[in-house]
């Protein structure tokens, strides 16, 4: 039960985006503007290149800023260029090879709210077993040094983290071979 | 860097790869009839980064000879001002070639011809359009066939022209009983606002100055009583009438219908198909009481 109540808001997260791209792209074709859809594709992947500062700031590309903001911009950002890109795509069944960055970008995105999820858990275990520490005695400084190697946390963590780095690499190979084969084969004279 | 490097040769190799070996992958639906034996060639059709090439089209099909089967077909084609196959034809089958049927332009037109519809269009043989003689541009626009903007002078002979030809009549209340032409409360500009001479059916003078809803209960214009002022029940309105030994009195408007008493009792307000039999009130009546029929549904009908 305990268990359920942490991961809900999660899962609630996630099918948001699938709800809300549903939502918008209803609405743009009640307008007639289903065009719209192919422009939202390009602001979704800008909105996914400026998440990526998060990954600068982490690498230490970026020296400004709190990570934890970074974090934050990280989440709302490819939160919203998501639902772009899956309004961009829509539910029509057009070439194959679009498909593939689509599903790609559903799997990243799942393992990202899952990434969310464990960070939440290991903050909660690294809370709680500080705590524990404290009460036995040992001063704030010292609880945080034994805690800073709580290799099972980190490890996890990591763990979590390759497999992110990897699927997010799927989704960027698969979307460029997608943006390439348009630049080369669509009607500019339109 | 030697990681990069790898990547984005993986990347040539498996475009280079989809495009020449699987094209399968990127086409947005099967290719259009006649053109199957092109499906594993994009570049047959297609120039690289410019897309889908009319000096293409044009090296296989020529706009003059195009379906000369088909005379309206060949021409259309003829009358192009600019000779962009893609502006309304795709290779591709799918969504987005149904789409493309659809966005056909007259822009490609040579101007001079868009003034002629008849040379591409047929007439359409409704008995609306039988006798326009305007030019279509003047009820239709080029983008889409509706919404049309119908100017009823177009019509010839529009006087002679019953309303009903074209129009079917409303089955509302307030249209079943009246015989008036349409033009009459309508304008030929819109249906609404109308003008509806209630004078014509009942006189509203200074004794029946009362609101809508008196007379026609909850709004519904098809249903009248007189019973909201009048005698305020059925039977006091009957004990009146017996009196004068009249029994078909349900339908008041049929003897009153100006609302003055004295006009039944000197057969003026009597309805006239009654008049024309030569029917007096007994008469008329007695062959109502003998069939068991009742006319109080008369305004009940809608």
């Amino acid at each position: 039960m305990h268990t359920l109540r942490n991961v809900l808001p999660d899962a609630i997260l996630f099918l948001l985006i699938i709800v809300c791209a549903y939502i918008v792209d209803s609405f743009l074709h009640l307008l007639g503007r289903e065009a719209w859809g192919r422009f939202m594709g390009l602001l979704g992947v800008v909105f996914l290149l400026i998440s990526l500062l998060y990954s600068a700031r982490k690498h230490k590309l970026i020296r400004r800023g709190s990570l934890k903001s970074y974090l934050r911009l990280h989440e709302s950002l490819a939160w919203l260029g998501s639902i772009m890109i899956l309004v961009h795509g829509g539910v029509h069944l057009n070439a194959v090879l679009p498909w593939l960055p689509m599903i790609a970008l559903i799997i990243v995105l799942a393992s990202g709210i899952t990434g969310k999820y464990l960070l939440k858990r290991a903050l909660a275990t690294v809370h709680s077993r500080r705590q524990g520490l404290m009460q036995q005695g040992l001063s704030a400084q010292e609880a945080d040094a034994r805690l800073f190697w709580d290799a099972l946390v980190v490890e996890g963590m990591k763990k979590w983290r390759s497999v992110h780095f990897v699927l997010a690499y799927v989704f960027v190979f698969l979307a460029s071979m997608h943006i390439a084969s348009i630049l080369i084969f669509w009607n500019w004279h339109i | 860097m030697k990681k990069m490097l790898f990547i984005l040769l993986l990347f040539i190799v498996s475009l280079w790869g989809i495009i020449f070996f699987a094209p399968q992958l990127l086409q947005p639906g099967a290719m259009a009839t006649g053109h199957q034996e092109l499906s594993d060639d994009c570049f047959a059709c297609h120039t690289a980064f410019t897309g889908p090439s009319r000096k293409k089209c044009l090296g296989c099909h020529d706009v003059k000879q195009i379906d000369n089967n088909a005379p309206e077909k060949q021409a259309l084609h003829s009358k192009l001002f600019q000779i962009d196959c893609t502006a309304c034809h795709t290779n591709h089958q799918g969504r987005y070639s149904r789409k493309k049927a659809q966005n056909f332009s007259h822009d490609v037109m040579d101007p001079a011809s868009l003034d002629n519809c008849a040379a591409c269009h047929q007439a359409p043989e409704t008995v609306l359009h039988a006798g326009v003689q305007s030019s279509c541009v003047s009820c239709h626009r080029t983008e889409s066939w509706l919404p049309a903007r119908f100017e009823h002078s177009a019509v010839i002979s529009r006087e002679s022209t019953p309303c009903t030809d074209c129009h079917a009549r409303p089955e509302t209340g307030s249209h079943i009983k009246t015989e008036a032409n349409c033009g009459q409360c309508h304008q030929t500009d819109a249906w609404r606002p109308a003008s509806f001479e209630h004078e014509r059916y009942f006189r509203l003078d200074d004794e029946h100055d009362v609101s809508c809803n008196t007379c026609h209960p909850d709004g519904d214009l098809g249903r009248y009583t007189c019973l909201g002022c009048h005698e305020h029940s059925s039977d006091k309105l009957a004990e009146e009438h017996r009196e004068e030994g009249i029994r078909n009195f349900q339908d008041c408007a049929r003897c009153h219908p100006s609302g003055d008493e004295d006009e039944a009792r000197h057969g003026r307000g009597m309805d006239q198909r009654y008049k024309n039999r030569g029917d007096s009130h007994e008469k008329h009546d007695d062959e109502h009481e003998k069939r068991g029929e009742h006319k109080h549904d008369r305004h009940h009908d809608d």
